[in-house]
């Protein structure tokens, strides 16, 4: 038997502040195992509180977040985020620890021992393209921003999880070196076939990378579909401006950046 | 220059013995306030509500002056002398700056790696011992740096109180009038304080991965330093154990200023002389209420004291002119104390109200009653005991009828000899033994209203180590009635005017007075 198709799945998400300002508003959506999935929108648009929902670093108000085979809240939260792997913007490295210290570090609180889990970080470090011998023993500040993000990226790999998780991961890059780590990245997930969601501003980044696309505005859901569905037959207004934005603003830089 | 080289080469194993205890203090103070503060500031870093209240306390603990905080802490530790309190004084300064750089380092971890270890799924625990407090020990360290250069500078005041160390150099040269041994005493303590501050840069330097790597020389050189720094503070801590067993021991305590030292120097020299038990010598303690109250508590086992300032300083009674009655009372209060008081030495001090010859001589003062006529133009200075205490100086003025126009300074006893001498004021009271009056040619006015109530000057001994020694009793005894006036101003002047070691000072008079042979 095959396992479900079906990764993580918001169902009717509701998201209100501690300060009662509204974040999501009754989103439902999918990531289906083996793609990946592009969260795109503005800033504010609450597409990072929809990521952060499956890693329980935020519970919904109400509605459920399905990771797996039950509701994110029927997880223990350290476990849950300890099963994925996780990826934020200037990828957030340990500056007191050694690459490949950084690299092992989730298979370190999973109780690897430690031949095992350095054997595993030099294994990722070569995924994501660097050479372990070289960058292994050196600290975060002694890389430059492209190693240090595909670090970030070897370590979400570390514990081989099924799913991982990228807040804007590529976004502190200069265009060039983001388009070299973007297409390395998603030849890596094929070959791997991991189950990706990825939240971005960035329309080409998305469509560079995605299997689907779902556009957020104002917490709510406005469009998901394959990318060429999107560009091809917008939902709304919304989507058109946005697409369009996005199109005028490309041959001047790379994609929209905020 | 020769006096010098002899001075240090007579010193040179007290100085590095003092040194060592100096960085023993200060490194086993230090050492608890990071084990208190670290703490401390965690859980301040926690919530709001703990960060106020511990930042508030630590701020109010640092603002105690603090010689008010040492007399604070000798009552708490009930009279007890030397390390102990001493220590808790320096744990107190030590911990604000500890509590806020912890806290401000916790804060300054940087939000992106916060985030990502809570993430990949750090349990608190995980956080705070392989994130946070790593990355936040170099800013940590800048606050134990702080605490621990000024606890060098700290630690040698807390030799009013009996703790050993460098400050114990600056206050017997504070009371023998004698710059060279406050040399002594302070030029170590700031190299000590700019080595520590060296040490823990260094340190902070080192543990915090984002600056570059150092030369290997360099590298060589610190740990070499730190080593030799560390190796000190144990040996310093080796000796303080090493002095631990009080059994065959007997503290001897003094007040500081020559002949109090002159004198507990002569009590220990007895003991070693005729029992086998050792002697350790806390001279320079600050005052008879801290001498008191630690032979009380078993801190000290015997000191000189004057029956007069028992009677009004300790005993709080009315002055009394019959020095007899004097001696009764204050030796009938003490037996119910557990205090005996051995027969009086054989000389009295009293205080002394003094003047410049010249200039006494100028305005015809010869007498206490003269000054009432000049009180509109004479400045006077007078140490904070005597501005305070009933047969002082409020006393004085009723039973004269001097109204000094210009407010009495109130300034260390010790430096009012020199102050009257150097013109910076006209009028002080001093002790009529103490050898600077003649030294500095200054004159004691006739107390011609009979005043000061005269103070014998007698042995106190706790009674429990007369109990556990019987011999004890006998062997301080034999210094009653050996010492007269004359006597005892020819050995303060040997101290205080020709700058000699008080202890060798002591020897030879005991020698000469045959009271060292069996």
């Amino acid at each position: 038997m095959s396992p479900p198709a079906v990764a993580v799945a918001w169902r009717d998400v509701r998201k209100v502040f501690a300060d009662g300002h509204p974040a999501l508003d009754g989103v439902s959506l999918e990531a289906r195992r083996g793609e990946i999935l592009a969260i795109l929108g503005t800033s504010g648009s609450g597409k990072t509180t929809l990521l952060k929902l499956v890693n329980r670093l935020i519970d919904p108000t109400s509605g459920e977040v399905v990771v797996g085979d039950r509701p994110t809240t029927a997880w223990d939260p350290i476990e849950l985020r300890r099963s994925m792997g996780y990826v934020i913007q200037e990828a957030g490295l340990m500056p007191h620890l050694t690459i490949r210290a950084n690299v092992g570090l989730v298979p370190k609180l999973k109780g690897v021992a430690k031949a095992a889990r350095e054997e595993a970080a030099n294994r990722c470090l070569t995924l994501v393209g660097l050479d372990p011998a070289v960058v292994g023993g050196r600290f975060p500040h002694e890389l430059s921003g492209g190693q240090r993000q595909r670090v970030g990226v070897a370590r979400a790999l570390a514990s081989d999880p099924d799913l991982i998780l990228m807040d804007e991961p590529f976004g502190a890059l200069d265009p060039i070196t983001r388009r070299e780590i973007q297409d390395e990245f998603r030849s890596l997930q094929r070959e791997l076939g991991k189950t990706v969601i990825l939240v971005t501003h960035d329309l080409r980044e998305a469509c560079r990378l995605a299997d689907k696309l779902a556009l957020v505005s104002a917490g709510k859901l406005i469009q998901y579909g394959d990318p060429a569905e999107l560009l091809d037959n917008p939902a709304d207004d919304f989507v058109r401006s946005f697409f369009q934005d996005a199109r005028a603003v490309a041959p001047i830089g790379e994609g929209a950046r905020a | 220059m020769n006096d010098w080289i002899e001075l240090l080469k007579s010193q040179r194993w007290g100085l590095l013995e003092s040194t060592a205890a100096h960085l023993d203090l200060v490194g086993e103070a230090i050492l608890i306030a990071v084990v208190l503060g670290v703490p401390l500031g965690i859980l301040a870093s926690r919530s709001k509500g703990a960060e106020r209240s511990i930042l508030g306390l630590a701020n109010v603990l640092q603002t105690i002056p603090s010689l008010a905080l040492l007399g604070v802490l000798l009552i708490v530790f009930r009279g007890q002398i030397g390390k102990p309190p001493a220590l808790a004084a320096l744990v107190v300064y030590s911990l604000l700056p500890i509590i806020k750089n912890t806290i401000l380092g916790l804060k300054g971890v940087d939000r992106g790696v916060a985030e990502a270890a809570l993430g990949m799924g750090m349990t608190p625990w995980q956080r705070l011992t392989l994130v946070e407090l790593p990355l936040a020990v170099p800013v940590l360290l800048g606050g134990v740096r702080v605490a621990a250069v000024a606890s060098v500078g700290m630690a040698t005041i807390a030799a009013a109180i009996g703790a050993k160390g460098l400050g114990s150099y600056i206050f017997r040269g504070i009371s023998l009038s004698d710059p060279r041994l406050i040399l002594l005493g302070s030029v170590p303590a700031a190299l000590l304080a700019l080595a520590c501050d060296a040490a823990l840069g260094e340190l902070e330097g080192r543990l915090d991965p984002t600056r570059a790597r150092r030369s290997r020389f360099r590298n060589g050189l610190a740990i070499a330093a730190t080593s030799a720094l560390v190796a000190l503070g144990l040996y310093g801590a080796w000796g303080e154990a090493g002095a631990a067993p009080r059994s065959g021991t007997i503290v001897v305590g003094s007040k500081d200023s020559a002949e109090p030292v002159i004198l507990g120097h002569m009590l220990a020299d007895l003991v070693e002389a005729h029992t086998p038990l050792k002697a350790d010598r806390r001279l320079n303690l600050g005052g008879s209420l801290i001498c008191f109250n630690a032979l009380k508590q078993g801190g000290l086992d015997a000191y000189v004291e004057y029956t007069g300032t028992a009677l009004t300083t300790i005993l709080k009674q009315p002055p009394e002119n019959d020095p007899a009655k004097v001696f009764r009372a204050v030796s009938d209060a003490f037996d119910g104390a557990g205090i005996t008081t051995l027969p009086p030495l054989g000389f009295e001090n009293t205080f002394a109200i003094l003047m410049r010859r010249g200039q006494a001589t100028e305005l015809g003062i010869r007498k206490i009653s003269d000054l009432a006529r000049h009180a509109g133009s004479l400045r006077a200075g007078f140490g904070p005991e005597f501005m305070n205490r009933p047969d002082g100086y409020p006393g004085l003025i009723k039973a004269y009828g001097i109204d000094f126009a210009i407010s009495p300074r109130e300034m260390d006893r010790n430096l009012l000899y020199q102050a009257v001498s150097q013109r910076s004021i006209d009028v002080a009271a001093g002790d009529s033994t103490d050898g600077r009056v003649a030294s500095l040619d200054l004159v004691q006015l006739e107390d011609d209203r009979r005043y000061f109530p005269p103070y014998e000057a007698v042995a106190l001994v706790r009674s429990k180590a007369i109990e556990d020694h019987p011999k004890l009793r006998e062997v301080l005894s034999r210094l009653s009635g050996k010492i007269d006036a004359a006597t005892m101003r020819r050995l303060n002047a040997e101290v205080d005017g020709k700058k000699r070691d008080p202890a060798e000072v002591a020897r030879e008079f005991l020698e000469a007075s045959g009271l060292l042979a069996p």
